[in-house]
């Protein structure tokens, strides 16, 4: 077990954390779904939009940009099994979802599901976790030139760490060929519309993939060690309405408890605070009582 | 067909900057007339912001990143 049950007072046990938990981890994901094929949808409206010149390419930038900041977290929630619940005939649904939220961001879900599942299990570790390259970054700035660069370099280090584990190789294999197939539509597509595959896809790309690493990555780990209920701190923003980050003040539930819906983590963490302050998490006792519909703003 | 994809790999994680400069850099410069200073046509097509493009990748790729 990767953390210390002692001095921990039995109402406060990982047993009755986790049944406050599971509370939280039944609902049907329908609005994620939503969100995530619906940013893929207007995200390809817009190519048919700019096209035809329905709307400007500026506009159609925004548009996109938009969607790649909210493509990430609906496949997320794919990469956790969050639409299936271990319901196999279910399964297709994290599979679609996972695939079809990614496109704007032009990542292979496999490799997502793969090095996140990575990423999960070691946390803040230098040598072992795919997003260590974000977190060891010291200001956004930092981020922002990591996530122009690409994670290409990275990735291949820390395959190489993990290539025994046959689940992952298998994974990352299949995800390999999914980006060799997305990267050469994008060099088509670049010939035949140069400016709006630059910025109805390319920098929208770089722009979400910046938002998530800043804010999926960076903020909720940073700074901070290894282990459970030590990787992972709850913070707020001056004037920054959790609503504009993904909620991502809120990413350390996540990490304690992966199959909690992200809308339902709120209240999840209002029942779960008294847990979260035994245990020492960095921040809990700055959780306010009331977390749902909280902007969580620091004034 | 685990031969074709070792080696399609090797190529790209190899070369894979290279291509990006010349097909997606160069096609962008090309728009921009801007880059289109000086005319090297061949078959109507401007050389120039396609040699820009792959300039930038070989540069990119012996630098081992584009930054």
């Amino acid at each position: 077990m990767r953390f210390d049950n002692s001095n921990i007072p039995a109402e406060f046990s990982f047993q009755k954390e986790k049944e406050v938990a599971r509370k939280f981890a039944q609902r049907f994901q329908w609005e994620m779904m939503l969100i995530g094929i619906g940013q893929a949808l207007v995200w390809l409206s817009t190519w048919f939009l700019v096209i035809n010149n329905y709307i400007s390419l500026f506009v159609g930038f925004i548009l996109a940009s938009m969607c790649a900041c909210l493509a990430y977290l609906p496949s997320h929630e794919a990469q956790h099994g969050n639409y299936s619940r271990g319901n196999k005939k279910k399964r297709w649904l994290d599979t679609l979802i996972g695939h079809v939220s990614l496109i704007t961001l032009m990542y292979p879900y496999r490799i997502m599901q793969a090095t996140h599942m990575k990423h999960h299990a070691n946390t803040n570790n230098p040598e072992k976790d795919f997003d260590y390259g974000i977190v060891s970054c010291k200001n956004p700035w930092e981020v922002f030139l990591y996530t122009l660069q690409g994670p290409d370099k990275a990735y291949k280090e820390y395959y190489d760490v993990h290539k025994g584990d046959k689940n992952f190789v298998n994974r990352f294999s299949r995800g390999l060929l999914v980006s060799w197939v997305q990267k050469f539509v994008q060099l088509v597509l670049v010939v035949i519309f140069p400016l709006e595959t630059l910025f109805l896809w390319f920098l929208p790309r770089k722009i979400g993939t910046f938002y998530t690493a800043l804010n999926f990555s960076w903020f909720p780990h940073q700074g901070l060690e290894v282990g459970r209920y030590k990787d992972s701190k709850f913070y707020m923003f001056k004037y920054m309405p959790r609503y504009l980050t993904h909620s991502m003040q809120l990413h350390f539930v996540h990490h304690l408890h992966p199959n909690i819906g992200h809308h339902d983590e709120p209240r999840a963490i209002e029942e779960l605070k008294p847990f979260l302050i035994a245990r020492g998490l960095p921040g809990a006792e700055e959780i306010p009582d009331r977390v749902t519909y909280n902007p969580l703003v620091k004034i | 067909m685990n031969a074709l994809v070792e080696s399609l790999s090797d190529h790209i994680e190899n070369w894979g900057m290279v291509w990006f400069g010349l097909i997606f850099l160069g096609s962008i410069f090309n728009e921009f007339s801007l880059f289109n200073a000086l005319n090297i046509s061949v078959f109507d097509i401007n050389l120039f912001p396609y040699i820009l493009g792959l300039i930038i990748g070989l540069v990119a790729k012996y630098r081992g990143g584009w930054i």
